[in-house]
């Protein structure tokens, strides 16, 4: 009998079933034929990988970090237009956290 | 046998006849009611996947072309092509192997099997080919012998063979198929010359004992018989979708759902194609986060954004498969 796995090159755990060659979704259904394929490939063997590598993740966390920081930077600049416009201070607290976001930014 | 004939037998059943040769007679003429032909794409008209109307070639046992249709070919150093004539089809021996080469539809369950069980159908096609290998077959757990070959003449002759299935309760999905191509009886390798050809048509299984004309439908009805098991999503133009990455979360990847044109047989497997836009607010390849028979979940793959924000999906198409 022909094997029917042979034409899966990769495979990653995904949010909801696997990611088969970099481009196909394949959902966790027994019913789904790429599925079962899938489950025989893990048979001979073969273990798929982790949704993302540590790098990715890494990344992931770095890439929430910009945004929650750019974020939090945007929602205090009215305190920075506030000085140049009528010269009040920033508070310390609200500078010191606006230059760990700045930090914090890759 | 011509209407004419088959009318007149008919008076004769209206004045003491049985049943059973009142439904032959009315099949005999083709004025069956309602849908009886349960092969879907039987006329080929429905290709979602691409355009197969230059030979395309296919291997090994798993190839989908047209909808609905999977090819095979086996046997050592085969090869093969498939093309579309509009209506008709043909495979084409690109070498010289002992094997074989076929098209079948696999049959869904879903109360189909219900419907069949321990009842007569008739499988036909209409064939033309250049070898006497060419023919029809059926699979029912095991193969069935049906050995109806066509003459190798090159001319189109049509093929039918009649079945009477067991209790089918059971059954997986897929274990009942219907197919055309070269092969031996029972689809026992047979030689393949580089050449052969089968070409067939109006592909069709019914209910009864009798080969009646071809079902035609619809563009639309087809299409929408095979969007149970392979639809696209087409995404291809500017502003048709909308991921979000909801409020009240933190930054991530955007999502959203969008409703499957048609239910499908299963949760189906997502394949992209295409050039997908990616910018700051755009999402680029999406994936496919979550499905349901009738929808689906998809998650852009362009990095994080905020809270609250949003990306056009644009720029390709989402492939979904739920195929036997």
């Amino acid at each position: 009998m022909e094997n029917q796995t042979a034409w899966i090159t990769s495979c990653k755990l995904q949010d909801s079933g696997y990611l088969v060659n970099g481009n196909m979704s394949v959902p966790n259904d027994p019913a789904n034929r790429h599925y079962v394929m899938v489950q025989e490939w893990i048979a001979e063997g073969n273990t798929p990988a982790p949704e993302f590598t540590d790098a990715e993740i890494a990344a992931n966390a770095q890439a929430v970090i910009n945004s929650d920081s750019l974020a939090y930077l945007a929602s205090t600049d009215w305190y920075v237009t506030r000085q140049a416009e009528t010269g009040a201070d920033i508070p310390q607290d609200i500078l010191t956290a606006r230059a760990e976001a700045r930090a914090s930014i890759v | 046998m011509s209407n004419a004939r088959n009318i007149a037998a008919l008076s004769t059943v209206e004045v003491g006849a049985t049943a059973d040769q009142t439904k032959a007679d009315l099949n005999a003429i083709g004025v069956s009611g309602g849908r009886k032909n349960l092969i879907i794409n039987g006329g080929f008209q429905i290709s979602q996947r691409g355009t197969y109307t230059s030979a395309t070639a296919y291997s090994g046992s798993g190839t989908y072309l047209l909808d609905r249709w999977k090819m095979t070919v086996t046997g050592s150093g085969s090869s093969a092509t498939l093309q579309d004539l509009g209506g008709s089809v043909k495979l084409l021996a690109g070498s010289t192997f002992t094997g074989s080469t076929r098209a079948y539809q696999k049959l869904e369950d879903k109360g189909l099997y219900k419907l069949l069980s321990n009842k007569t159908v008739t499988f036909s096609a209409w064939v033309k080919s250049n070898t006497a290998n060419a023919r029809i077959e059926a699979w029912i757990n095991a193969w069935v012998g049906f050995d109806q070959t066509h003459s190798g003449s090159g001319e189109w002759e049509k093929l039918s063979a009649t079945y009477t299935f067991g209790d089918l309760t059971g059954h997986p999905d897929g274990n009942v198929n219907f197919q055309v191509g070269i092969d031996g009886f029972n689809s026992v390798d047979c030689a393949v010359t580089s050449g052969d050809y089968v070409e067939f048509k109006e592909v069709q299984l019914e209910l009864g004992s009798v080969a009646t004309d071809f079902e035609h439908r619809s563009y639309g009805e087809e299409l929408q018989l095979c969007q149970r098991y392979y639809q696209i999503l087409d995404f291809t133009r500017s502003h048709l979708g909308v991921l979000h990455r909801a409020t009240g979360t933190t930054a991530g990847l955007p999502y959203t759902v969008f409703s499957l044109t048609a239910t499908m047989r299963a949760y189906p497997s997502m394949t992209t194609s295409g050039t997908w836009a990616t910018a700051v607010d755009q999402a680029g390849t999406p994936t496919l986060y979550e499905t349901s028979y009738s929808s689906v979940t998809l998650r852009g793959n362009n990095g994080s954004i905020v809270a609250g924000g949003s990306q056009w999906l644009r720029g390709g198409f989402c492939n979904f498969d739920a195929e036997l």
